[in-house]
């Protein structure tokens, strides 16, 4: 018998633990600009889009806004509403209220390119804030820190439905330091259709105002911000799939999606 | 394509071998449906092993290593949406690392047969990666949590990193 020291996977433990970085200076392949389309119509709601364009990647500057688009919206009734843009690249409609009865059709003329998208916009699902539990000091730990955790429930409808969540502490998003990456989603087969007892991910302190939205949104959008969520929590390890590109409902190569939904809002004051 | 080059006389032994290769793959639905290059691509491929014994009992061995960087995924422009930075992508794996390349030595200290015991052992004291080359892991975007800038980390193995092992046989 040979070489029966074999160090090597303590080796590689060692390793990997003392792994060093460094940021580095790469050549990164220079891709076209393209623009950027956020746009949603929710329901009882004007049309709200943004237009923007990419930056290259390294370049610490804000992203280049398009202030003079021209967007049109219309529904299949022939309704049509033309977006008026009002600041930092954004442009909202004043005529067509989203409607969970009807289809809508957005184009967007863009520096000379025309680009397009089709969604609908799901009906809201209500849900109540049944109460809130408390993590004390003792129980909590980097996953779950001291603090109150508002629950909710409500109860889904059947079949393919996709959601998007945002929590919000005293009227403003709520994204603690070291989060910046959530996004809140999930559809109806991971998460079935009575939800009871479903905690916010961050905890609230007494005297906080939390708010929750769950908005009800199309399958393009659930699969727009999975693939953006999977961008920004990839970790380029062994185990991480490939980076890939966002998926787009928009034609023409624009990047971003046009999404229908419905937000439900309900809010708690947390007292003791 | 493939050469090899091997001593294995005399108190100097080796060999020498180079590899030329080309992996590219081909997927319905992904990059367009069109071939890239895939993960474990790499061009030229070099190795060199020398070992000489200056005895029975002491011996000295090395090896050098040079491999093209393998192919990654890097991003090539940001954009901003609701508040996130996502990332374009060109094409899979567009972005070559850097070559991977080290020399690692290892000495080996066999002690005299000591013919009241049941086994014969060896002291080996080695180092990997000597000249401490700072071969590229993998690379990961980042943003900077005082700049808000996105950056390019590389994760790398720090070295040279001395062993002790000590062989036997029974």
């Amino acid at each position: 018998m040979k070489n029966i020291i074999v160090v090597g996977f303590l080796f590689m433990m060692v390793l990997v633990a003392v792994s060093c970085t460094k940021i580095i200076d790469v050549n990164l392949k220079d891709v076209p600009q393209r623009t950027v389309i956020q746009a949603e119509i929710l329901s009882d709601s004007f049309a709200l889009v943004r237009v923007t364009k990419t930056a290259p990647y390294l370049q610490n500057s804000p992203t280049p806004i398009i202030t003079n688009a021209f967007i049109v919206i219309s529904d299949d009734l022939g309704s049509r509403d033309t977006l008026s843009h009002i600041g930092n690249g954004y442009y909202k409609g004043d005529i067509i209220i989203g409607s969970s009865a009807r289809v809508y059709n957005l184009t967007v003329n863009a520096e000379g390119q025309d680009y397009s998208a089709t969604t609908t916009v799901p009906a809201g699902v209500p849900f109540v804030i049944t109460g809130r539990n408390y993590v004390s000091e003792s129980e909590a730990n980097n996953f779950h820190k001291q603090g109150y955790y508002p629950t909710i429930k409500t109860t889904l409808p059947a079949g393919d439905t996709y959601y998007l969540f945002k929590y919000y502490k005293n009227d403003t998003l709520y994204v603690p330091k070291g989060n910046e990456h959530d996004i809140f989603i999930t559809d109806s087969k991971f998460i079935g259709t009575e939800i009871n007892g479903y905690e916010t991910p961050y905890e609230y302190q007494v005297g906080d105002v939390a708010r929750i939205d769950i908005y009800r949104i199309t399958k393009e959008g659930f699969n727009f911000y999975n693939d953006l969520s999977a961008q920004l929590n990839n970790d380029g390890g062994f185990f991480s799939t490939p980076p890939a590109n966002t998926s787009t409902n928009f034609s023409n190569g624009a990047v971003g999606v046009f999404m229908g939904g419905s937000r439900e809002t309900e809010s708690i004051t947390i007292t003791p | 394509m493939e050469l090899y080059l091997k001593k294995n006389t005399g108190k100097t032994t080796g060999w020498i071998s180079y590899t030329w290769s080309k992996a590219k793959r081909q997927i319905d639905g992904i990059n367009n449906s069109e071939a890239y290059y895939a993960s474990y691509d790499r061009r030229h491929n070099f190795n060199l092993v020398v070992l000489h014994e200056f005895s029975d009992r002491y011996s000295l061995s090395g090896n050098f290593v040079y491999g093209t960087g393998r192919p990654i995924g890097l991003p090539g422009a940001r954009f901003e949406y609701d508040g996130y930075i996502g990332a374009v992508y060109p094409e899979r794996n567009s972005v070559r690392l850097q070559a991977y390349h080290r020399m690692d030595l290892s000495f080996t200290i066999t002690p005299r047969k000591n013919k009241t015991r049941k086994w014969k052992g060896s002291w080996n004291f080695s180092i990997y990666n000597v000249y401490g080359s700072k071969n590229p892991w993998t690379v990961l975007t980042t943003t900077n949590k005082d700049t808000g800038k996105q950056e390019l980390t590389m994760i790398y193995f720090p070295a040279p990193i001395p062993s002790v092992t000590y062989n036997f046989t029974f």
